[in-house]
């Protein structure tokens, strides 16, 4: 087990850049989630890691060693396709034995090996069966196996659940984290769904475009997002990201949504104005930590019901609030119907305050000077 | 009007049919003639089975027919196996000059033999090889590699490339990725490249006329072609060699042709 270090990483495809000068330090033995939309890089900086592409600039450590300039074969990795990539013409058993047999391993080694690796993947029933018969949850642990049966220095794992069904994929989820604390393996997998990378990972790397928004544990990426696009990409639904400016008019301080007026509580605006440069921003707030109301309260917010999602032990109604839509996490009591109005308050502590031209968060509530400025 | 025009259909096909049946079925009552009776009737069936033709004929292209045995086998099996090397190679990796090389491979479909019949000649004299199975085995490796090649690789092509750096993530080199991998998944596209390799390698007139003479070396469709006589034309002799000289060939089909339709679908699956 090693750890892995990728130091000013940049892949390009002809025109497109794939990875634009990624720096990542990922500790020996961690579980490391590569998250973010399709097309973002993922899978290009696994493959760089894996020796499948060469980067066009930056250097790749394994442990201590550069291998950047290494061919697959020399870097020691273990990865799982996304297609898992299986020998159709070979059994389960020589599928999972393949790595040892290319290295001549003796028979007795190979087939105790491939046994125990079978067992901890509870497939020992299928090892005589080939690809075509094996189901895609059987296919994937086989390719798992395949992976584990030797003692790489690290394992690449692209989008290894995708292809299972719902159901199975949660109780996968499970298994891998179970696998990879049991082998204490630096593991490296890439997806798109957050929910896989926030339950497995003990670190996420949120990527856009070709770079790293954040790097992260899943309460850091949850609860202190360093952009807009981690916040709005992070939490099902999103955070609800409100376009606004803030103005400080008799003493007190308030948001402008459109033409509409939301007063700040004072401690917070006045930590605010102390750290923005423009007064366009944009308001952060997750769908719990809205409040919603039938009626007036004080303090709150007017706005008119879009619609209303029930979700079985709660309901997720979206309101309007000038032009803007948001998303309310409430109980499943609650009243009003589409078109009706409701009145909503915002859990200030909460709340987060964004650069609108750059997106980096300027403040959450919660740690009134933390920021990444 | 369907039944109409399905009838017109068949009526068409059926004179092509004919057209095409009319010289095997003239071949075959040919060779089981006497001389006398193809002069007194040349079409009506042969009223015995004379097989003195076929001695006649065997006689002269006996040795001819191991001699096209020993040239196409392993020529068929070599070119087509190197055909597999390149075509694996040009679909899996790119390296410096790779679709250059490519490009320039295939070219060598389309050159004539008639443009390099002479060096192709000269060049076997010169090496000393001329008039030995050496000097066709490798001319007609040669020339099946550019086909082979781009056979394989259109094959190869829909061979998952995961598969293919699957296995070299996990340590195995690119030697050891054709004959762990990809040679055992080739096996009907093999069989279907050897079976066109040694069609025309066997049909080939031209090349073994050039480069060999006497009957020592000399392949069996240019034996077939000196067998007619030389005052009178053996008619039942020549045909009884062609067929001989076809037969290879019609068993190999009807063998064959079974099996990989049987693999093409199998794989369709
Ligand atoms: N071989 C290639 N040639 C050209 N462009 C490529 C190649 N591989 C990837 N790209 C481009 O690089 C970008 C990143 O691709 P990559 O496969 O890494 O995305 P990803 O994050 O894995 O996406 P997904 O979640 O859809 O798998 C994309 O814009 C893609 O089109
Ligand atoms: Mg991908």
């Amino acid at each position: 087990m090693s750890k892995v270090t990728l130091n000013g990483l940049t892949k390009r495809f002809g025109k497109v850049e794939a990875v634009k000068n990624v720096t990542l330090k990922i500790r020996d033995g961690e579980f490391v989630a590569l998250l973010g939309p399709s097309g973002c890089g993922k899978t290009t900086i696994l493959r760089c890691i894996a020796g499948l592409e060469k980067p066009d600039e930056g250097d790749i450590y394994i442990g201590d060693k550069m291998v950047t300039r290494l061919s697959p074969p020399d870097r020691n990795v273990s990865m799982v396709f996304q297609s898992y990539a299986l020998y159709p013409h070979m059994t389960a058993f020589d599928n999972i034995a393949f790595p040892l047999w290319i290295r001549k391993r003796p028979r007795d080694e190979i087939r105790e090996k491939v046994k125990k690796t079978a067992e901890i993947l509870e497939i020992s029933e299928f090892l005589n069966r080939k690809p075509g018969e094996l189901s895609g949850g059987q296919c994937q642990r086989v390719a798992l196996g395949r992976a584990i049966i030797r003692n790489p220095a690290v394992f690449l794992l692209d989008e290894p659940l995708a292809n299972l069904d719902a159901k199975l994929r949660i109780s996968a989820r499970g298994e891998l984290k179970r696998l990879q604390k049991q082998l204490g393996a630096t593991m490296i997998f890439v997806t798109h769904d957050q929910v896989e990378a926030m339950t497995m990972a003990e670190r996420i790397a949120v990527m856009n475009n070709g770079v790293i928004e954040q790097f992260g544990s899943t309460d850091e990426i949850y609860q202190q997002p360093a952009n807009m696009f981690v916040s709005g990409f992070i939490g099902t639904p999103a955070m609800n990201l409100i376009k606004c400016s803030l103005v400080e008019r008799g003493g007190s301080i308030s948001l402008i949504l459109d033409t509409n007026t939301l007063p700040v509580p004072d401690s917070i605006g006045r930590a605010l104005i102390e750290k923005i440069k423009s007064s366009d921003m944009v308001f952060g707030i997750r769908p719990e930590d809205i409040s919603i109301h039938e009626k007036n309260k004080p303090n709150s917010y007017k706005t008119k019901v879009y619609v209303v999602e029930p979700l079985g032990n709660e309901k997720l109604v979206t309101v309007e609030m000038g032009n803007t839509y948001s998303k309310v996490r409430t109980r499943l009591d609650f009243k009003q119907e589409i078109g009706e109005n409701a009145w909503v308050d915002f859990d200030w502590n909460r709340a987060y305050f964004f650069d609108k031209r750059t997106g980096k968060v300027i403040m959450h509530g919660l740690n009134k000077s933390a920021n990444r400025r | 009007m369907v039944i109409i025009r399905r009838f017109i259909l068949y009526f068409i096909l059926i004179i092509f049919a004919l057209f095409m049946l009319f010289p095997i079925y003239s071949m075959v009552t040919t060779a089981f003639k006497t001389m006398p009776e193809i002069v007194g009737s040349r079409l009506t069936p042969p009223t015995q089975l004379y097989l003195g033709a076929f001695k006649e004929a065997f006689d002269s292209i006996g040795r001819p027919l191991l001699n096209s045995v020993i040239i196409t086998v392993p020529s068929a099996l070599i070119g087509t196996f190197l055909g597999s090397i390149t075509g694996y190679v040009f679909s899996k990796f790119r390296f410096w000059g790779s679709d250059a090389l490519f490009i320039l491979i295939v070219l060598g479909m389309y050159i004539p033999a008639q443009a390099v019949l002479l060096p192709v000649v000269k060049f076997s004299a010169n090496v000393g090889i001329f008039n030995t199975y050496l000097g066709l085995i490798l001319p007609m490796i040669a020339f099946s590699i550019p086909s082979a090649t781009l056979f394989f690789r259109n094959f190869y092509m829909n061979v998952p490339t995961e598969m293919i750096e699957s296995a070299r993530v996990d340590g195995c080199g690119i030697p050891g990725i054709y004959r762990r991998i990809i040679l055992p998944l080739s096996g009907i596209t093999f069989a279907v490249s050897v079976m066109i390799n040694f069609t025309w390698i066997w049909n080939s007139f031209l090349w073994g006329l050039v480069l060999t003479q006497g009957p020592a070396v000399q392949p069996v469709m240019v034996a077939v072609n000196n067998l007619h006589g030389t005052y009178v034309a053996m008619w039942n002799v020549q045909m009884a060699g062609s067929l001989m000289a076809a037969l290879p060939m019609v068993v190999i089909y009807a063998y064959f042709g079974k099996y990989i339709t049987r693999g093409v679908l199998a794989q369709r699956k």
